[in-house]
């Protein structure tokens, strides 16, 4: 065990800055655009997936919300499917170390590039607040963490089982799937019909978490039960799925 | 020692019926012995290869190596294993991927960084220490692959083409480099597969033919490496009739 703990680190800062660079970059760029002109689609998500008063009058926490899902399902993509692409499977899986424990320490670097992203951003949007001239984006560092921890341990999970049923590519597409329809879901018409619908499916749970972390409330206590069950079923069965793959040392 | 008996893999192409990458194949290879693997393209080898290092599981049969599974043998001491192309992240320095692939071979962490130097100096990489995995040449990226068999080397090598794009230079310095091996480990058991049977008269003690997914002949390499090659083509050649 001590060598992936000495190997943790290092796969934390192979993503750790570029994760942080392009989010900080992008959505310092982008949200202020954003939470400006969608403010409709904003509404839509909020109504659709019964926010309430958790999340005032924010533009910004639906789309941070979102963001850190989506980083989530990019960074939990990479545990197995980067293995296949980068070819070196076969040179670490013949090393004495448990598949399942250099598995497991590739998808917690994951999260922590996920939390320093958050935390970046989060400081970048509200140190801009005051140019920017968006409401409510008091966004704490504890919320955050928070946040990124349920994105990480849903999403992540999720994506980690498609990660590692099918080969690159195959498993954003999975998260998409589930992703996409559940984002159109909640601003479409009429009356956020299918948004209704949308309550019952886990991910909801997750982004309803998700943003109620970010908001800081934290009368969470269900969802978090579920997200946790949940997550670690995901974790169990995708890392098994995982371990059992084989490998191809002919190139 | 490894032990393969009644070893059988099949693979479901896409589109297509199933192929048969090793059917009932048996094998028995002595501690400290150089065998080579040698027979046309699709024969099995790196099918071969992939579950001697527990990377392939077989449909039927079972694979020993000195008496544990594969997976056991893996988890504890691991397997030295160098593809047909070595892969690594593109963007990773080549000392860096040798630095993490050395902690992964459990080095003590003092010695990392001295072990990765040497290896690389043996393999004449210094110079491209800081070099991007994914810029390097083909043959340069087999002597990474030598190189990363050489941190800690292991009782067992799996050598999948590892000739191939390395110039005659490099050719002899890895004869050289697995010559080292040898005598610094003496119970060390190396499988080769190659397309060349000039050099496999020169390394291996010991040549099976397969093809097919069966193992077709086992001759006993002599310092006539002619006459070995051209038995091997006869053979073939008579599996290919029948």
């Amino acid at each position: 065990m001590s060598n992936l703990a000495l190997l943790f680190p290092r796969l934390v800062f192979d993503r750790a800055p570029r994760a942080v660079i392009a989010a900080t970059v992008l959505l310092s760029l982008t949200v202020p655009l954003l939470a400006r002109r969608t403010s409709d689609v904003a509404a839509g998500f909020r109504d659709g997936l019964s926010m309430g008063a958790a999340s005032g009058a924010s533009t910004v926490i639906p789309i941070v919300a979102m963001w850190l899902a989506l980083s989530a399902a990019w960074l939990a993509d990479g545990v197995v499917s980067e293995l296949r692409r980068d070819g070196c499977g076969p040179l670490v899986f013949t090393r004495p170390v448990s598949r399942s424990g250099y598995l497991l320490t590739r998808w917690l670097s994951g999260f922590v590039c996920l939390v320093s992203a958050g935390l970046v951003v989060v400081a970048v949007l509200n140190a801009t607040a005051r140019f920017s001239g968006i409401a409510g984006t008091g966004l704490s560092p504890v919320g955050v963490v928070g946040a990124a921890a349920a994105s990480w341990w849903w999403v992540g999970s999720g994506v980690l089982f498609f990660s590692s049923l099918f080969d690159r590519g195959e498993a954003i597409a999975g998260a998409l799937l589930l992703f996409v329809p559940i984002s159109l879901a909640a601003v479409l018409p009429p009356d956020n019909l299918v948004a209704r619908a949308a309550v019952l499916l886990p991910s909801r749970t997750m982004l309803d978490v998700s943003r109620t972390l970010l908001a800081g409330d934290p009368v969470i206590g269900d969802h978090i039960l579920s997200i946790a069950a949940g997550g670690f079923a995901s974790v169990v069965v995708s890392l098994s799925v995982a371990v059992r793959r084989e490998w191809t040392i002919s190139g | 020692m490894i032990e393969l008996t009644g070893v059988t893999r099949r693979y479901r192409r896409r589109g297509r019926s199933r192929v048969t990458a090793l059917d009932s194949l048996d094998l028995h290879v002595e501690r400290g012995t150089t065998l080579a693997v040698v027979g046309p393209n699709g024969a099995g080898k790196s099918t071969l290869f992939g579950v001697i290092a527990g990377l392939v599981r077989p449909d039927r049969g079972s694979v020993r190596i000195d008496g544990r599974t594969p997976g056991d043998r893996v988890r504890t001491e691991g397997i030295g294993v160098l593809p047909d192309r070595v892969r690594l992240p593109e963007r990773r320095c080549v000392a860096e991927a040798l630095r993490r692939l050395a902690i992964l071979d459990r080095c003590p962490r003092r010695e990392i960084s001295s072990r990765v130097d040497l290896v690389m100096e043996m393999t004449g990489l210094v110079e491209r220490r800081d070099s991007r995995c994914g810029g390097l040449s083909r043959g340069l990226r087999q002597r990474l692959g030598l190189a990363q068999l050489l941190i800690r080397p292991r009782s067992l090598l799996l050598l999948d083409e590892p000739l191939s794009g390395l110039d005659p230079l490099w050719r002899a310095r890895f004869r050289e480099l697995l010559e080292w091996l040898r005598a610094e480990r003496p119970d060390l058991t190396i499988l080769l597969a190659s397309h060349e049977l000039g050099e496999v008269g020169r390394i291996a003690d010991r040549l099976v033919v397969i093809r097919a997914g069966r193992i077709v002949s086992s001759l006993e390499v002599d310092d006539r490496p002619a006459a070995m090659e051209t038995r091997v083509l006869e053979i073939l050649q008579e599996a290919r009739v029948e």
